[in-house]
């Protein structure tokens, strides 16, 4: 056991209060919302509610959940999270395995292909061009699922580590007659799974965070997804008290959901992931890194 | 019996077309490629609409060419060099203010005696990461607000100051919105310093121990050192995202009253192509900025290379 010197000691309880101050930095804000949506009404219009909740009502909570709008807006995003999930990860995964292989015809045409995407892209408006006037895809799904269904960063990600898997495994496998597709499910994804199960849970997190595509493609409520819902109730409010401020009163006040109201849907928009990254979070820290390594 | 020699032959990696050996690899690229041609190249190929005079009904084919007409106009319009200017002003805020931080948080998480409270504190300091932006922007919307967020709550009744509009205040503005983006990412960015500290060899520490080293010393010569690389790796990704950083951030926090000092070339092309359908102007802007940003992607490249001998490619 090495002596801690009493400058050390010192140095280690600020070390330890400023971390103290950066998980309440983090916590606080978090746990004020859950606050407001939780308390009373009376003590939310006095803006009385601080840390922690006054008095209890759930009826915030009842009234989102109940409402069509919310409980479609779960089932779209529940749905182009998995299966634009599934998609990609089937997608990347075969584009990672062929790009493994030693040697095929044009393989070097298809790195460049692939990498070239990294580095440039037509951009927004383009895109918006393609998928409106073109593709015709407005108030689909599949306006959500397929532009970014391929991640060639994740193919790179992916494709490291299927070289990583020994040779002589694949060779094996090889010579018994297997083909490409034999090969890759039955002896590369049982090695890989692990890796698979990391970049799934990235590209789930950012289908479950997406909103910018409703924003640009969807003109009908039935198509929203949860963080859009969340951002027109929150964000039309703030919109709505600037507009008092210039306008006057006579915007459809009715629709002005009561604080109550908006912290609730942040608090339960926001619940499934809080309640899930404690578990998943490893898998990001390998991600990120394995990522670092050859991204 | 023919599989067999086939795989045979690549292992020994015979060059040249074989059906046998390649179609099945093929088959395996082909939705891949063929999505990233749809989505990627035909929009890559789309910006020649910058160069037109687009109409939608006309199409690419029919649309009228106009040169770089739309290039002159927006090199003439003020909006545009005020939004080039905060663009590269709120990066080199980043910079200064948000790029350090999880460098810092790193080093004195590395420090804390307790296996157990910095694992804790790790976990936590992850979670603003996992939640969206549309998420954390509705928090600091919600606490900032001038009629009913806890700031001005107690700005008034502790302070008996007057209400403050953060977000509508240009003074106010770029912080908040540096704030916002530290607060939501040090975690994760931590996440690759961190992993630096780790594999520094502790015999390293030792060594500079027995030479009489103190900790500031030790930390001068042999930590700093350590996270030097993936520092300049990180600082070079920074720059090369510059044009597009910050899109969702600022989109969900700004509103007219800080165009001034918030609207940056992202949300500009946003409001001008989606909002107001200039699709050819807006194009114009967007090839200008992939152009800028290569060449800043290429240029920090080369200069870290120069500098710390590494580099991206």
């Amino acid at each position: 056991m090495i002596r801690k010197s009493t400058g050390e000691k010192i140095f280690q309880v600020v070390n330890i209060m400023f971390m103290l101050m950066i998980i309440a930095a983090i916590l606080f804000p978090l746990l004020h919302i859950f606050s407001i949506s939780v308390s009373e009404s009376s003590a939310v219009t006095t803006l009385k509610v601080g840390l922690l909740p006054i008095g209890f009502n759930l009826v915030a909570y009842k009234k989102i959940i109940g409402t069509n709008l919310f409980q479609r807006s779960l089932f779209n995003t529940v749905l182009v999270t998995f299966v634009g999930t599934v998609l990609s990860v089937i997608v990347i995964t075969m584009l990672a395995y062929a790009l493994s292989r030693r040697y095929f015809f044009g393989k070097k045409f298809v790195t460049y292909y692939l990498v070239i995407t990294m580095y440039f892209s037509g951009g927004l408006i383009p895109t918006y061009i393609l998928i409106t006037n073109y593709l015709n895809l407005e108030n689909t799904y599949l306006a959500y699922i397929l532009p970014s269904l391929v991640s060639v960063f994740y193919v790179i990600v992916v494709k490291s580590q299927i070289e990583a898997v020994p040779s002589d495994l694949v060779d094996s496998g090889a010579i018994d007659g297997a083909g490409e597709f034999r090969i890759l499910f039955n002896i590369i994804i049982p090695v890989i799974t692990p890796t698979i199960a990391a970049v799934s849970m990235f590209l789930a997190l950012g289908r479950w965070n997406m909103w910018f595509p409703v924003l640009l493609y969807a003109s009908k409520k039935t198509m929203w997804t949860l963080q859009y819902y969340l951002r027109s109730i929150v964000f039309e409010k703030s919109l709505i008290e600037q507009t008092v401020l210039t306008a006057g009163e006579n915007i459809e006040a009715d629709i002005i959901p009561p604080q109550n109201y908006q912290m609730a849907s942040i608090i339960v928009v926001a619940l499934p992931v809080v309640c899930i990254y404690p578990f998943i979070q490893k898998y990001f820290v390998k991600g990120i890194l394995a990522g670092s390594v050859k991204g | 019996m023919a599989r067999k020699n086939d795989i045979l032959i690549e292992l020994n990696e015979k060059r040249g077309f074989k059906k046998s050996r390649d179609l099945p690899i093929y088959m395996l690229l082909l939705p891949g490629m063929l999505l990233l041609f749809v989505f990627h190249y035909i929009p890559l190929f789309g910006v020649a609409i910058a160069f037109q005079n687009f109409i939608p009904f006309k199409g690419v084919l029919g649309s009228q060419w106009v040169g770089l007409k739309n290039f002159e106009y927006f090199l003439k319009d003020q909006n545009f060099w005020r939004v080039m200017k905060n663009t590269l002003e709120i990066n080199l805020l980043e910079i200064v203010f948000g790029f350090p931080f999880p460098i810092i948080f790193a080093l004195l998480l590395n420090e804390l005696w307790s296996s157990k409270f910095k694992k804790t504190v790790q976990t936590i300091s992850y979670l603003p990461h996992f939640i969206s932006w549309v998420i954390a922007a509705g928090i600091f919307r919600s606490i900032l607000s001038p009629s009913s967020g806890i700031i001005n709550v107690f700005l008034k009744n502790v302070l008996g100051m007057q209400p403050i509009h953060f977000l509508s205040i240009a003074g106010y503005f770029r912080p908040i919105l540096i704030i916002a983006g530290i607060w939501k990412g040090f975690g994760m960015n931590a996440v690759y310093y961190l992993a630096a500290l780790s594999s520094i060899d502790a015999q390293l520490y030792e060594a500079a121990k027995i030479d009489g080293a103190g900790k500031w010393r030790q930390t001068w010569h042999i930590t700093l050192p350590g996270l030097k690389n993936i520092t300049i790796v990180l600082l070079v990704l920074q720059v090369g995202s510059l044009v597009t950083i910050g899109f969702e951030r600022i989109f969900l926090l700004y509103n007219p009253l800080v165009y001034e000092v918030g609207d940056v070339i992202s949300t500009y092309t946003y409001r001008l192509g989606i909002e107001q359908v200039r699709f050819s102007l807006t194009s114009a802007i967007g090839l200008t900025q992939s152009v800028v940003n290569f060449i800043l992607v290429y240029s920090t490249n080369r200069l870290a290379k120069a500098v710390a001998g590494w580099s991206l490619w």
